[in-house]
């Protein structure tokens, strides 16, 4: 008899179909948490601690914040999920340690091994009425001065400290407020930059039960090195200038995979 | 003679500057601050506005030299017919009214106020707590409540169409 022969088949198929998927439901939701771990080079990042950039100078920090929005996770076979835009804006503190970890929720049950995000706000949010920017959007809340009341636009990266390299009638402080979303009705800066984050062959593994964390790097001294050398002597108050697209077009490069748990 | 008078004797084709210096009055004020020892004294004195008037036109009526200008940071934008405008502050960086009041309320020479602290303030007074249920239909008070509301009186202030002024 035939079915002698297929039914067996049929089964060990699934099986083998089973474990190929890992068990995966595709039904299924969990969460994932993305951290975000200040860093200047090898070190752990600490305010009020010497660092050296590339071009020899040395600088402390006393306050690091930005904003990540829009994120997209990938899977292994390529395809992607698209967090909500409404669940998709965190603001990133240095001082503010919860700030650090991102939890996305309902994220469809799967391996994902790449990560893309906008540092900044997008200008479509950065247009919309006042009872479409709530929690780290709310530019009433202030966050940290994270937004530009004269022009209406959120500030998307925040980076100041002291250096013998700044120049002393600003007490050698130095100011890096990076933002410009490409202007209402007629072009203006625009320093809306994409990153994507491979995690290097490894995967987080979303299932119902476990939420897998990807652990960030997010290193400072590539702002003053990758790709374009900045020096805090030459520019030690960056805010709405041309320049400010060489610097974001450098902080976009902090961001690198570390480790998964899964 | 007046100031003006005198220095419009000696140009008759440039516009006329006429500067205006501070006095002692001011000097009396910030004598009068820093009382406190040791403390610097952080009040700026401000500088005199130099006011240019073509040759052609009247004398001032209003008596400047009782009540010298200085120089301001801020000037306020007219408020009639808010409803139309598609931009907002003398470079037009805003583009809706709701955000407008953020920067009177943030900065330090206007209000040096957080919208944070506003809301706390109306949130323990029983009267607004009322009057945001009657408006909004729930007693809450949220930032976006707070600016609309701002907007709303704002935009009641005039539109020119029927207007005696």
């Amino acid at each position: 008899m035939k079915n002698i022969i297929i039914l067996p088949t049929i089964i060990l198929a699934l099986a083998l179909a089973g474990c190929d998927d890992d068990d995966v439901n595709s039904n299924e939701t969990g969460s994932i948490r993305i951290e975000f771990d200040n860093r200047a080079g090898e070190a752990d990042l600490a305010f009020n601690t010497d660092y050296t950039n590339s071009s020899g100078e040395t600088f402390n920090i006393s306050k690091l914040n930005y904003y990540i929005s829009n994120i997209r996770l990938t899977k292994t076979d390529g395809t992607e999920f698209v967090v909500p835009q409404d669940s998709s804006y965190f603001l990133v503190m240095e001082d503010d340690e919860e700030s650090q970890v991102v939890t996305i929720n309902n994220v469809p049950a799967g391996d994902y091994n790449a990560i893309t995000f906008m540092i900044g706000v997008d200008s479509l949010r950065s247009t919309m009425d006042i009872s479409k920017r709530t929690g780290a959007l709310d530019p009433a809340q202030g966050h940290d001065g994270m937004y530009w009341t004269w022009n209406s636009g959120y500030i998307f990266f925040k980076m100041e400290g002291v250096s013998p390299a700044a120049p002393a009638e600003q007490e050698n402080k130095f100011y890096y407020h990076i933002g410009g979303y490409g202007g209402y009705d007629s072009p203006t800066l625009n320093n809306i930059r994409e990153t994507t984050v491979n995690m290097n062959g490894a995967r987080a593994e979303v299932r119902a039960n476990r939420s897998p964390q990807v652990h960030l790097h997010v290193d400072v001294l590539q702002l003053f090195s990758n790709p374009t050398s900045i020096k805090i002597a030459d520019h030690p108050s960056v805010m709405f200038s041309d320049f400010s697209t060489t610097m974001s077009a450098n902080y976009v490069n902090m961001f690198s995979f570390d480790h998964v748990h899964n | 003679m007046s100031i003006i008078d005198n220095l419009r004797k000696h140009s008759t084709h440039a516009p006329v500057r006429v500067s205006f210096i501070l006095t002692g009055a001011l000097g009396v004020l910030v004598w009068g601050c820093s009382d406190s020892p040791g403390e610097q004294n952080i009040i700026k004195k401000p500088e005199p506005l130099e006011i240019s008037l073509p040759s052609n036109f009247p004398d001032p009526v209003y008596r400047l030299e009782n009540n010298p200008p200085t120089k301001g940071r801020r000037n306020s934008l007219p408020i009639q017919n808010l409803l139309f405008y598609k931009t907002f502050f003398w470079d037009g960086g805003m583009h809706n009214l709701d955000f407008v009041p953020l920067n009177a309320i943030g900065n330090e020479v206007e209000m040096d106020e957080e919208v944070d602290n506003i809301l706390a303030k109306l949130e323990n007074d029983a009267k607004y707590k009322s009057m945001f249920a009657s408006a909004y239909g729930s007693e809450e008070i949220t930032s976006t409540k707070f600016l609309q509301a701002l907007s709303q009186f704002s935009l009641t202030f005039e539109i020119s169409w029927q207007n005696s002024y």
